[in-house]
């Protein structure tokens, strides 16, 4: 298995350096190339200065070079492994070797790349950390009692249900969210928008009673998730549910059931000990590769709700033509979708000793 | 919503049945299901109101008389795209109920048929390059107007009323009976000519996603090795960046015109079918009877694309429905977000002015093009969860 | 059985997983209370500083008279009378917050080097600059410098000039030349007794040092280096005079002099250009506020705070502190000021209206809507270079043809009024006696009929003189529904004549290229304006049409040119009115532009701010500009402490 995991950890490379292919000619063959980012910057000024700026930041960010020069200057920076300054005492003024990755600067706001995704990244883990257990569970209870009362009232209603929650839009469901749970004319129980209240560093962290009521800040940032988490997750429900009732379905008709249920072992235990580990394994995989999906669906979550989140900087980023930030969020948001499809193999891997790795067809 | 069901066997490939009869069983068991049916009522209806959208919901009178004088203002603006889609329409209802020719033989036909009205619309076709939308209110105020039929909904989707600004962002009422928004446009109006938007881009992307999707697998599927290696990769890449980010960053950087999207969605959508089709024909290759037919002298080429190419056809259905409905979202998403194609209404588009400017909230934009959008994704969410049922039960993917 | 990975271990694992969550969080919460507190540490050791040097001072013994100390020597030299006025009657009180929002997040306060404005409005409060402009008179008043002298030497520049002119040096080139003699001489005489806030004293070397550290190619400065490019040197006469001298006789040269914001040459001048150009946070000035530190600032935080700088030389500002939310979100921004937690809100006319009705906030607020010459105009620009936009009958027809009242009434609910030029109606650069062209259709198609454009086939669509239908595209920013609707509305008025305007909504890139290859049939923009008397050079001028310059219309009148020119280089401000009212003239018959409307401006204050009045720039605080704040709020009213 290590070999495996090698392998397919140095197959990662190839496929983010297409990635970033992709991304970079995106860019360059557009209309304006690598300068769009600076002419919007400068675009509400008045005409006087935009010359002299233009000038200046080409030649600053060397944006005027041939285009592969620069796509392998980027990759170079990005590389933990490349061309670099040589330090005190090597002969020539450059060497290669292992180095510090650097994720570039931001032309809009000239601030590092990596700063930024800092700050935001954290931000949509928490939703996707929230979303992802809440939507495994109820799945999971979900597509179990519907196995077990298949074709009853429960399961096809509750099938079509979830089919319908499916075919919802995201900006349908956070529009509504928004416009009657959080609107002060109708029913405001939640915030509108935002992460924090405005002063939450004044907030203590655990709520008080003292004094009447204080949300306190854990609780404060609970309650500007819940529509937000809401409008993530309902989607998901309807294909992990369907998912995990039909490996249910499967494994009940198994023969190592069957075994226990000869056995004598009670149905209810059949079902939590034998049969829902391995109905867990496609649920597992399944939101592995939803993964990425969450980081792209919260990119309309955040815009409703105004969480500045990684959704929000990719495209604030592809808005403001920013190369760098472009490349490197690009980058970030592929590197986790990629790792989470690895862990889910192995996870799938190690919970099934039936899979074997020769199988993979690549 | 497995209870209708005929079982059916469940390898599609060792079928060799002739196609008519499995296509028609096929569809027949689909048609058991009453979700289905639902969708398909709904998907009809989208269908007819964006062919008749003209004769429904247009400010040109039908008729009018005006000084003793008929004239026929709204057949005059018809558009190429008009006189097409009622071609086509025409020729559809003609077709559908022949009975003794196979299916593909009617496709093909209608496809003859929109081929050759497509130039010839283009030339003959050719309605006024600028209208005045008051023209018509103007005279009626003046009583000039004898005698006019006008089409049960009197107003276009671009007949922004403006001689009469203060319609604008107006509830639903007796005149506008969903209400009016921010440019004093008819909600309801607009919604029947987004509806055109909706559906040509979810099935000309869909079909691109196909096209790709089938041509690229299907190579892989054939050739193996070098290629097979590198089409792997080609798919990581395209699956590992966020389809939306994806999406979103071509839109960006192209341009938002109508084609350019619904290339790009078609574009960024093909690796479910690739997937399938690539490992359809490396299982199939495997198989002892495909072994047989090379052996007996039958090129590998001839047996996967056309025999098992058809066959495998199928399923590939049921991932179009699902992708028709999720190029639909797509393309709400794109306008949401300020990307949409320009110019044309679209449902998207008008939820992004629900939450209007400074947040006030405006329920009649956002609930009833929502809704659209929601019917008609569940529309063909349905059919596809039918069609897969019936195809074959224990598919589970 | 199997002591695999069961059901129990994984809840036991998620349990760990959530403590370790919530320990973290905790830890992070804590982290930033000791940070407060570290801060309010440095503030006291601070404090304690300043008390024992007192001591010190006090035990050595001043003497005390009326004319030691920096603010004011005599009446002439006063920077502040207004509001020392209104100090002696009782008011301009001292106290409380004023709180706002910035749209944005703020990336970098260091000076010279941020692009967006919110940054700029931070820095002049912090900085100062040699003087500034009542909002009024609109005379300039004396700051950190107490008196100037401007000599014309333009006769000798241009005896110089003429004499070397060779083919392709343009005379700003010329006037660079160290033999030339300069054109305009700015002498100031600089106040005694100014410190920076942190207590070093500010001289002549400050600002010869801001002007060689703006002009230093190595710093990330060239939209300030594009500013000051027309000064020849700035050199120190003494410690408390300096000398600018000029290459040409330039009309803003006066404004660009006394508008740089000074650094201190002490506290930058430790920096090396790379350090400065990734710094963030270094702002330090002679101003009435200051940062809570003058290095150690970071972006990203909820609110930026300035607070008074208590060695602030001047007359003591009126509020305590300045803080600043960074809140992105209209909806929220509005919320906040309902309730209470802003100070002021600017609206859309949308959002006016509907809030108009909501006594609960208008009776705490004091509301403005007023014209300001600084917001600039919005404007369609023909391409001249394609028929039949060549023929300036054709442009007026068109302006003719836009019914700008019915713009201003239906997309900016009447918070807006047509703009009659690139001067607005109250800018004395405006010729008043212009009578505006008005919406007339009848006139215009009378006008179209004459260079042959006309409806021919009846059908009601205008064509050409060789029969093709008159058809173009209007190409536009994608940037916001009310320029969406704009475009629509115009595009409904044109159609009603008869003429065909495809709309063409880009995004900026394209936009931008478009521009600057001339590749379009009509542009509909905005420009802003920064100072009060507009510079048309950029965009009407034939010279900038090269280059890919921004005359991207190609407007070309050598009439015009010339009595630009004129204007440009008397140094006479009366004289110049008046050839700006000719170039004024030439535009408005000429109509390179279809000039389409002047915005107002929407904004409400809490009731409790006092002296906020509408002066000649609009309103008399005008928040970019260094200049004193004339707001403040009675002592019985305020808020915070």
């Amino acid at each position: 298995m290590g070999t495996y995991i090698a392998r397919r950890l140095l197959l990662i490379i190839p496929t983010l350096i297409g990635m970033t292919v992709v991304t970079f000619a995106v860019m360059a063959f557009a209309p304006g190339g690598m300068r769009s980012v600076i002419v919007n910057r400068e675009s509400g000024l008045d005409p006087r200065a935009r010359q002299a700026i233009e000038k200046f930041y080409t030649k600053k960010y060397g944006l005027d070079k041939p285009l592969t020069v620069q796509y392998l200057v980027w990759l170079n920076k990005v590389s933990p492994l490349g061309v670099k300054d040589a330090g005190v005492g090597w002969p020539s003024s450059r060497r290669f070797g292992f180095k510090s990755p650097d994720l570039g600067e931001s032309i809009i706001s000239h601030r590092p790349v990596l700063a930024m995704i800092e700050e935001s990244l954290p931000v949509t883990l928490l939703l996707n950390v929230i979303t992802i257990p809440i939507m495994i569970g109820v799945s999971l209870w979900t597509g179990l009692k519907a196995a077990q009362h298949r074709g009853g009232i429960g399961d096809v209603v509750g099938g079509s249900v979830f089919l319908g929650l499916w075919s919802i839009p995201q900006i349908w469901a956070g529009v509504l969210l928004v416009g009657y749970l959080a609107n002060k004319n109708f029913i405001h129980w939640f915030p509108a928008a935002g992460l924090h209240d405005l002063r939450d560093d004044e907030m203590n962290f655990l709520p008080t009673l003292a004094d009447g009521f204080h949300r306190g800040w854990l609780l404060d940032t609970g309650w500007h998730l819940v529509l937000p988490v809401v409008c993530l997750m309902y989607a998901g429900f309807a294909f992990s549910s369907k998912l995990t009732r039909a490996a249910t379905l499967e494994n009940m008709a198994a023969d190592f059931v069957r075994t226990a249920r000869a056995k004598g072992v009670g149905e209810r235990q059949v079902l939590w000990r034998h049969v829902l580990r391995n109905s867990l394994l496609p649920l597992i995989t399944y939101t592995a590769t939803i993964v990425p999906g969450l980081i792209s669906g919260a990119i309309i979550v955040e815009s409703i709700f105004g969480i500045p989140g990684m959704g929000k900087l990719g495209v604030d980023a592809v808005f403001d033509k920013d190369p760098e930030m472009v490349l490197s969020t690009t980058l970030v948001a592929s590197i986790l979708g990629l790792i989470s499809y690895l862990g889910a193999d192995i996870a799938y891997a190690m919970a099934d000793p039936r899979v074997s790795f020769e199988s993979e067809a690549t | 919503m497995t209870a209708g069901a005929v079982p059916i066997p469940a390898r599609t490939d060792t079928e060799s049945a002739l196609p008519a009869s499995f296509w028609g069983r096929a569809i027949h068991d689909t048609l058991q299901d009453f979700g289905a049916r639902l969708g398909l009522v709904w998907i009809i209806l989208l269908v007819a109101v964006a062919v008749l959208v003209p004769m429904l919901a247009n400010t040109e009178p039908l008729a009018v008389k005006i000084g003793g004088h008929w004239s026929f203002p709204a057949a005059r603006h018809l558009t190429p795209t008009d006189v097409t889609l009622f071609i086509l329409a025409a020729a559809t209802l003609a077709v559908l109920p022949v009975r003794r020719v196979s299916v593909a033989r009617r496709l093909l036909f209608l496809l003859v048929v929109l081929a050759v009205s497509i130039p010839l619309t283009i030339l003959f076709v050719k309605p006024p390059i600028t209208v005045d939308w008051q023209q018509y209110r103007d005279l009626q105020r003046a009583g000039k107007i004898q005698f006019k039929v006008m089409a049960p909904l009197p107003y276009s989707a671009n007949d922004y009323q403006r001689d009469d600004p203060d319609q604008v962002l107006q509830p639903p009422s007796r005149v506008h009976w969903l209400g009016t928004e921010a440019n004093g446009g008819d909600v309801l109006s607009r919604m029947m000519y987004a509806t055109r938007i909706a559906l040509s881009i979810g099935l000309v992307s869909t079909s691109i996603a196909v096209v790709i999707g089938v041509v690229v697998g299907g190579l892989m599927g054939y050739f193996v090795g070098r290629i097979d290696i590198f089409g792997m990769r080609l798919i990581e890449i395209f699956e590992a960046i966020p389809t939306l980010f994806l999406l979103i960053t071509f839109v960006a950087f192209y341009g938002r015109s109508l084609i350019m999207i619904m290339v790009i969605i078609g574009v960024t959508g093909w690796t479910g079918e690739a997937r399938f089709i690539r490992a359809e024909f490396l299982r199939l290759r495997k198989q002892d009877f495909v072994h047989a037919a090379v052996a007996a002298g039958l090129p590998l080429r001839s047996i996967l694309f056309r025999h098992l190419l058809p066959n495998g056809i199928t399923p590939i259905l049921v991932m179009s429905s699902f992708g028709i409905a999720s190029a639909i979202l797509y393309e709400s998403t794109l306008s949401f977000l300020g990307l949409g194609p320009v110019d044309v209404p679209s449902w998207g588009q008008m939820l992004n002015q629900s939450l209007g400017v400074g947040g006030t909230f405006v329920w009649w934009i956002a609930v009833y093009p929502g809704l659209a959008i929601f019917l008609t994704v569940f529309a063909y969410n349905l059919l596809g969860e039918a069609l897969r049922d019936a195809l074959d039960p224990k598919l589970s993917k | 059985m199997d002591n695999r990975f069961g059901i129990k271990d994984f809840f036991l694992f998620l349990l760990v997983g959530i403590i370790i969550i919530m320990v973290a969080l905790a830890m992070k919460e804590y982290d930033r209370q000791y940070q407060l507190v570290r801060d309010l540490q440095n503030q006291s050791q601070d404090q304690l500083r300043e008390l024992v040097a007192i001591h010190r001072v006090l035990e050595q013994g001043v003497a005390f008279s009326p004319t030691t100390g920096p603010s004011q020597q005599t009446a002439a030299d006063d920077a502040f009378p207004e509001l020392r006025k209104l100090r002696a009657e009782g008011k301009y009180d001292q106290g409380d917050w004023l709180v706002e929002n910035f749209p944005g997040a703020v990336g970098k306060i260091t000076p010279l080097l941020a692009g967006d404005q919110y940054a700029y409005i931070i820095q002049s409060r912090v900085l100062e600059s040699l003087a500034y402009q009542d909002t009024q008179s609109l005379k300039f008043m004396p700051l950190l410098a107490t008196s100037w002298t401007k000599t014309d030497n333009s006769q000798a520049w241009r005896d110089y000039v003429s004499a070397h002119s060779k083919e392709g040096k343009s005379e700003l080139d010329i006037g660079a030349e160290p033999d030339c003699p300069p054109a305009v001489i700015i002498d100031f005489k600089l106040r005694h007794g100014v410190t920076f806030s942190d207590g070093s004293p500010f001289s002549a070397d400050d600002v010869v040092f801001t002007y060689d550290w703006t002009m230093n190619p190595k710093v990330d400065a060239p939209r300030d280096r594009s500013y000051l490019d027309k000064i020849k040197s700035v050199e120190k006469v003494s410690n408390d005079e300096v000398v600018f001298k000029f290459k040409v006789p330039y009309y803003l040269g006066f404004v660009t002099a006394s508008g740089m914001g000074i650094l201190s040459k002490k506290f930058y001048s430790a920096y090396t250009p790379e350090q400065y150009n990734d710094s963030v946070g270094l702002l330090l000035g002679t101003g009435p506020y200051r940062m809570a530190s003058p290095t150690d600032w970071k972006p990203g935080a909820g609110k930026i705070e300035l607070f008074r700088n208590e060695r602030y030389w001047g007359l003591p500002t009126s509020f305590d502190r300045l803080v600043f939310y960074q809140v992105e979100n209209d909806v929220t921004n509005l919320v906040m000021y309902g309730n209470g937690e802003l100070d002021a809100v600017a609206l859309f006319p949308e959002q006016y209206m509907q809030l108009r009705t909501k006594h609960e906030i208008m009776d705490r607020s004091q509301l403005l809507i007023y014209q300001s010459p600084l917001t600039g105009y919005s404007f369609i620009g023909w391409n001249m270079q394609r028929p039949p936009f060549n023929d300036r009958r054709v442009r007026q027809a068109m302006t003719m043809l836009t019914d700008r009242n019915g713009i201003c009434q239906s997309i900016f609910l009447g918070y807006s009024t047509p703009a009659p030029g690139p001067f607005q109606a109250l800018s004395p650069q405006h010729d008043p006696k212009l009578v505006d062209w008005q919406y007339d259709p009848d006139k215009a198609k009378a006008l179209l009929k004459e260079v042959g454009i006309e409806d021919r086939t009846g059908s009601g669509a205008m064509t050409l003189a060789d029969g093709k239908p008159f058809s173009f595209k209007l190409t536009y920013p994608a940037k916001s529904q009310t320029i969406d609707r704009m475009m629509q509305y115009i595009k409904d008025n044109y159609a009603r004549a008869g003429v065909d305007a495809e709309l063409d909504p880009v995004d900026w890139t394209v936009m931008d290229s478009r521009m600057k290859s001339r590749a379009f049939d009509a542009i509909s923009l905005a420009w802003g304006s920064g100072s009060m008397e507009d510079d048309i050079q950029q965009m009407f001028s034939s010279s900038s049409i090269r280059d890919q310059g921004d005359n991207f219309v190609s407007y070309t009148n050598p009439q015009f040119d010339a009595a630009l020119h004129d204007a440009e280089y008397t140094v006479d401000d009366d004289k110049r009115m008046e050839k700006w009212h000719l170039c004024d003239r030439i535009l408005h018959e000429d109509q390179p532009y279809t000039f389409l409307e002047n915005a107002k401006l929407i904004r409400l204050f809490d009731k409790r701010i006092a002296n906020v009045k509408l002066a000649k720039t609009g309103l008399n605080y005008v928040q970019d500009w260094v200049m004193p704040i004339p707001w403040y709020v009675p002592a019985a009213m305020q808020k915070y402490k």
